[in-house]
């Protein structure tokens, strides 16, 4: 009976811990680092598909891209599809909801994804939060991913898998991807509670065809509302005649080390120069020597960290700093400043001036092993030099983190905050 | 019944799995035991699930319990360990629990049968089970007050009736 009870604990043992392993180690894979093979070969490895995009709009300001949504909503004609980490409605948002309740209303197929953290957003958000569930009353295909609930609590550790992914597709024709929610800080507030964030849009009928290919098997899994590969089409005329760029992308899931691979092979790749916004940056070993390994072969590495004005994030990135220090690389922190009260939550890195990594992917431990994550590389001198244009401005209103502030921040008290922000943050 | 058991186990490992057909649950039991009173007990139940298909009619999963509980006198037993199947009836998405979820949840009662074996008293008993409060997500289920009854392999007798209280199954896989 004992053995059979110590049996029955095992296998529940081993299928708990199948869900907490690291992918990082593929940064450091030898066939990731070595510079005889070519990025087009690392990405093959990995089944990184490349596709064609055209030169992107990059939205800056969370206002502009809520107006842009907008505008494609009352476009829509046949179907449209989005997926964000944290969604909800407000005052502010009401008119966005509305348009897409209406869309729902008259016919267009709406499908909705958001993860289940929303309802607990703990941001300045929650002084506003409408919940989004009113949406199904017009028809809208509402997903909360992986809810949260006392009686889910049994999942264990897969309550730590979250959907941080954050797209729009309309009727196979627009696309856009980036860092921004749909909720009140990212598109929604007027003061210094908007975000700084960044959302790009372009035409590339390959790359949503590959959206399709793989949004359509993830509903089905999560979903009772099945629906049909074959009733999303795809716009494969939009891009005919407009100048595209070779890109790379990555749909990632929790426990796929294509991401690992993805920023592995972007840092093997660079040869004299890097500019990472990395959000919060709650790296493991693998990551941080991923990042040295390019900087002892020459290469300029400058990450800027966001100053964050939640203390409990702030602090556990402080805490983190000594430990990032060991990537010897240009690391800077904003300085505390009106504009520095916006919250930095852009992803992004920049290699070579040549290649722009964009999407939702945060450089952290979560983003790269917990979580779904879209990440887009573009090869692109143009885009490369625009973006940059953004960094260096950014860069100018930061400081070089130095050994003392590093020794100083690293803490007892700060390192129960970097230990919820490793896993949660 | 360790044999069953590993039996159970390879074939699950061994069968190419469909997304979200492996589970594990945990609930809280209480069960009488009608010749033995003192025998009365309640505790934890966890289980372990295979269910291969999405069927909206009779959909099986195959399902192994184990029970941890105390007895009236106090004394931590493991009353039962099962093997069996469990079927849902019927699939309905539009009913009018939908409003306890965060998505849309299917009405899926379900009945079962299972081999049960009471280590306290080497005895093979015979289990049937009605899970009437069934709701199922595509990796969750929710299961609230399912009776079950059992029978004496060798007499054919009913030997004790209990009850689920609660389980939750979460499909890892």
């Amino acid at each position: 009976m004992r053995r059979l009870l110590l049996f029955f604990l095992v296998l529940l043992t081993l299928v708990v811990a199948s869900g907490c392993t690291t992918t990082t180690h593929h940064m450091l894979n030898p066939a990731v680092l070595d510079p005889e093979v070519s990025l087009d070969e690392k990405f093959s490895a990995y089944s990184i598909p490349k596709v064609q995009v055209t030169y992107p709009k990059v939205y800056y300001d969370g206002l502009a891209w809520r107006d842009r949504v907008l505008e494609l909503i009352e476009g829509a004609e046949d179907y449209l599809i989005t997926s964000a980490f944290l969604a909800s409605s407000s005052e502010d948002l009401q008119p966005l909801y509305d348009a897409l309740a209406r869309k729902a209303e008259s016919g267009v197929r709406v499908y909705f994804v958001v993860d289940g953290i929303g309802p607990f957003d703990m941001t300045e958000t929650r002084f506003h939060l409408i919940p989004l569930k009113f949406l199904r009353e017009s028809g809208v295909h509402l997903l909360e991913f992986n809810p949260i609930s006392s009686a889910r609590l049994v999942s264990l550790f897969s309550l730590l898998d979250r959907d941080h992914r954050k797209y729009l597709i309309v009727d196979g024709k627009h696309l856009a991807m980036g860092g921004m929610n749909l909720n009140y800080i990212s598109i929604g507030a007027r003061d210094d509670n908007l975000q700084r964030d960044s959302m790009y849009e372009f035409y590339s009928p390959e790359l949503v065809t590959l959206l399709l290919d793989a949004f359509v098997p993830w509903w089905n899994e999560q979903s009772w509302e099945e629906i049909r590969r074959e009733d999303f089409q795809v716009d494969e005329s939009v891009a005919i005649g407009m100048k595209t760029y070779d890109a790379w992308y990555v749909d990632q899931h929790p426990g796929s080390e294509k991401v690992s691979a993805l920023f592995g092979s972007m840092l093997a790749e660079a040869k004299h120069e890097v500019k990472v916004l990395p959000f919060l940056p709650f790296m493991d070993s693998n990551m941080i020597e991923a990042f040295r390994t390019a900087s002892d072969r020459g290469v300029e590495v400058q990450m800027i960290i966001p100053f964050d004005k939640r203390v409990t994030n702030r602090k556990g990135i402080e805490y983190m700093v000594k430990d990032l220090r060991k990537m010897q690389i240009d690391l800077r922190i904003e300085k505390e400043s009106a504009e520095s009260q916006r919250l930095l939550h852009e992803k992004l890195m920049i290699v070579d001036d040549r290649y722009v990594v964009i999407g939702s992917t945060n450089i952290n431990y979560r983003s790269f092993n917990l979580a779904y994550e879209t990440s887009l590389v573009i090869d692109s001198e143009e885009l490369a030099r625009e973006v940059e244009k953004h960094f260096d401005e950014l860069y100018k209103k930061t400081v070089s983190i130095t050994e003392a502030m590093a020794e100083a921040w690293q803490t007892f008290a700060n390192w129960p905050r970097f230990a919820v922000g490793f896993f949660g943050g | 019944m360790r044999k069953l058991l590993l039996s159970l186990v390879l074939l699950v490992l061994c069968t190419s799995l469909s997304a979200r057909s492996l589970g594990y649950g945990v609930g809280f039991y209480g069960q009488n035991v009608e010749a033995e009173p003192a025998r009365a007990s309640s505790g934890a139940e966890f289980s372990l699930v295979y269910k291969p298909f999405l069927l909206p009619f009779l959909n099986p999963s195959l399902q192994v319990k184990n029970a941890v509980g105390t007895e009236m006198g106090g004394e931590w037993v493991a009353p039962y360990w099962e093997v069996g199947v469990s079927v849902d009836l019927i699939r309905i998405i539009d009913h009018p629990f939908n409003f306890l979820a965060h998505n849309i949840i299917a009405y899926t009662p379900s009945v079962s049968v299972a081999y049960q074996y009471d280590p306290r008293r080497n005895l093979s008993l015979a289990s049937v089970g009605f899970s009437p409060f069934k709701l199922s997500q595509k990796d969750f289920w929710y299961e609230f007050f399912s009776p079950f009854l059992t029978y004496d392999l060798g007499s054919g007798e009913l030997d004790s009736w209990g009850v689920n209280l609660v389980r939750y199954t979460f499909f890892f896989k």
